[in-house]
């Protein structure tokens, strides 16, 4: 287990060093100076040739690219454009309301995505099924946005239940301290979280039923009941201890998608995390954060996947003792 | 006779399939009786309906597509089975009635441990804590010849072989000492020296336990080593019914005497393939679509053509033993003489 650990962080490592790479030059090739192509920021040349210095800019790019990664190694992502500040920062800002958002999304995701796909295996074919994977399939071919914006309509605009936008009451509660400063957040958090989670929920349900029903017809299954087990413990316990095997896969695919959806959702919400971030840096030509941010996710979703295979391991006996040793943990009926 | 454990009486267990071929009446009419501690033998080509008989009686089939007919009795110690709560269900369920499977490799749970597995019956019907619980699973492992069982108790299925396999499901269907285990072809997947000694298994614990055992099998040399009793099953049907020596000694339907002819003897090499009789020509029909009259009779060399046209009822074949003892599904009863192949 701990060899085949190393491997996959060894792994892990080139994948994101790849992606640095790619993305420095990338941004490098679409004239990613300070002064953005040439007549889109009408700034004196004598200025413009100023920063070219002061950003590094004139020097050769592979020495630049040595640069970046050299800075990479002590968390330095470079100095933004327009925000007057190290890219990290910003970053290191942005990173805990993203965070909070995708995980909150991720939550309402998989409980909300297990339980419809579990109540969909059991009833399968019947009228309970027919609608939740309908309304299921109606969801999850909205773009996120759009869900977003019709939230945002229904819930802050007509009812008046939620905010609509922001991270926080910025007058009453500046900054997180007091309990109701807390409520306040999270209520903020609902609608953005929600939109994020539903879209996601509506995904993971399709699968979830599918390996639910796969799982139901194992002959496992059907010892389980030959025991006299309640019928929850045989849905609950043997069949979808089985069920979550391919369903965890599924949670580390989870995590582009809630970045990717972070990006759009935060706009929409008005939620100052990397999404919104990274959108402001595109369009003010602020490349340094673009690369910073790029750098950030792949990390982020490189890590999801790995937490993933761990988890795979933890719940699948079989490639636990196939990757060395019946390591600790295990589950138990 | 004494009152009988499990009684079976015209269990009719159909399934709807979708795909337009019509109803499969899988099982369809079928009777027969175990007394307390005796094995009965319950032998059939593949496709017969054995399966689908026991599974019935714990009221495992798979709902929808199959149900079982209004009208049928499983009755367990004078309880109808059918009409049972589903609380009452289970307390039948892996405690009085407990069951075991032709296939060792997939009827585990793959992704918890064989002890566990074992423990949990225990832990359900006897209300056992964990730690006793898991001492218990230990006894059962050695119980059915496992060796180390104190470090197998913590082993996963895929962890054994398909032998070791089936001893855990012994163990796992034993371990609340039930009255009746139903034995779906518990070694049909097996090499055929493990074969052997899962069927020794079996015996041994029955004698110890004195539960009474429903062999169900393809295979008549095995239930001519362990069965009190037989019933033949052919189409979703009982064919014959006999006690075992009877059956072997004069077998009646030409069914049941086709299987003995192709039953590998010593003096003459075995000319079968697993599972499949050669000596009975034709296939066993499709059970959505099983002939008019006697289910029998395209394959039958003495067919003819009240055989075409009516079912036969069982009738008793007398021999020693009460009424009733040696029954048979077969016209031949009626007309004797006619037992001469055609041509
Ligand atoms: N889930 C099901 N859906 C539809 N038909 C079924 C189902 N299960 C069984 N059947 C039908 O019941 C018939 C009898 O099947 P069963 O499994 O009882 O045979 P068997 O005697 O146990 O055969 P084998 O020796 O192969 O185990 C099959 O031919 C099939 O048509
Ligand atoms: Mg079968």
């Amino acid at each position: 287990m701990a060899a085949w650990l190393v491997r996959r962080l060894v792994a892990s490592i080139a994948i994101v060093f790849a992606v640095v790479t790619i993305t420095f030059f990338v941004v490098r090739l679409a004239h990613g100076t300070p002064c953005g192509p040439a007549g889109e920021r009408p700034l004196p040349p004598d200025v413009c040739e100023r920063q070219r210095v002061q950003f590094g800019y004139d020097q050769p790019l592979l020495v630049q690219y040595g640069k970046y990664l050299v800075a990479l190694r002590h968390g330095e992502l470079g100095e933004s454009f327009g925000l007057h500040r190290p890219v990290a920062d910003a970053l290191a800002d942005a990173i805990p309301n993203t965070f909070t958002l995708a995980l909150a999304a991720l939550l309402v995701d998989f409980a909300l995505g297990l339980a419809l796909g579990i109540y969909q295996a059991v009833r399968a074919g019947r009228f309970g099924d027919v609608a939740v994977g309908n309304v299921a399939l109606l969801v999850n071919s909205m773009p996120v946005f759009w869900l977003g914006l019709v939230l945002l309509l229904v819930f802050a605009q007509w009812l008046r239940w939620f905010p609509a936008g922001g991270i926080h009451n910025p007058i009453l509660c500046p900054r997180l301290l007091s309990p109701y400063c807390l409520l306040d957040f999270l209520w903020h958090l609902v609608l953005p979280a929600l939109t994020l989670g539903l879209v996601g929920a509506a995904g993971t349900a399709r699968y979830q039923r599918a390996a639910m029903l796969e799982v139901i017809r194992q002959e496992y299954v059907r010892t389980a009941r030959a025991k006299g087990l309640r019928e929850r413990r045989v849905l609950l316990v043997h069949a979808l201890r089985n069920a979550l095997l391919p369903i965890i896969t599924l949670f580390g695919l989870a995590f582009p998608f809630l970045f990717t959806g972070a990006v759009l959702i935060e706009t929409v919400f008005a939620w100052p995390g990397m999404g919104r971030l990274a959108v402001n840096a595109i369009f003010q030509r602020d490349y340094p954060v673009v690369t910073g941010a790029a750098v950030l996710t792949t990390t982020m979703v490189v890590l999801g996947n790995l937490i993933a295979d761990v988890l795979y391991a933890v719940v699948d006996p079989r490639i636990r003792v196939q990757r060395g040793g019946r390591g600790g943990g295990g589950g138990s009926v | 006779m004494t009152e009988p454990l499990l009684r079976v009486r015209d269990l009719k267990t159909y399934f709807v399939t979708e795909q337009g071929s019509g109803t499969a009446r899988a099982v369809d009419g079928v009777s027969f009786e175990v007394q307390p501690g005796e094995t009965l033998g319950i032998v059939g080509e593949s496709g017969c309906g054995k399966t689908v008989t026991s599974l019935s009686i714990l009221r495992l089939i798979p709902e929808p597509p199959g149900h079982i007919r209004p009208g049928s009795v499983i009755e367990f110690e004078g309880r109808n089975l059918l009409t049972l709560e589903p609380r009452e269900l289970r307390a039948i369920r892996g405690n009085q009635i407990a069951m075991i499977f032709q296939e060792p490799m997939t009827s585990l749970n793959p992704v918890f441990t064989v002890g566990d597995q074992i423990a949990e019956a225990a832990i359900v019907h006897q209300g056992l804590s964990r730690r006793v619980a898991r001492t218990r699973a230990i006894d059962m492992l050695r119980l059915v010849g496992i060796a180390d069982p104190e470090e197998r108790v913590d082993h996963y299925p895929h962890q054994m072989s398909g032998g070791m396999r089936q001893r855990v499901m012994i163990g796992m269907a034993l371990v609340c000492h039930p009255k009746l285990l139903i034995a779906d072809e518990p070694t049909t997947a097996l090499d055929v020296t493990i074969q052997a000694q899962i069927l020794e298994l079996l015996d041994r614990l029955q004698a110890e336990l004195g539960m009474a055992v429903m062999l169900i099998t393809h295979d008549l040399g095995v239930v001519a080593g362990s069965a009190d009793r037989v019933a033949v099953m052919y189409a979703g049907q009982v064919v014959e019914q006999a006690p075992t020596a009877a059956l072997f000694a004069r077998p009646l339907h030409p069914y049941t005497e086709g299987l003995l002819a192709s039953v590998p003897r010593l003096d003459a090499p075995p000319a079968r393939e697993h599972g499949r009789l050669h000596s009975i020509p034709g296939q066993v029909p499709a059970a959505t679509a099983w002939p008019d009259g006697c289910r029998f009779h395209p394959r039958c060399p003495y067919a003819w053509e009240r055989c075409r046209a009516e079912m036969p009822p069982l009738l008793d074949a007398g021999g020693e033993g009460e009424p009733g003892t040696h029954t048979v599904r077969c016209w031949l009863l009626t007309e004797p003489r006619r037992r001469t192949p055609h041509p």
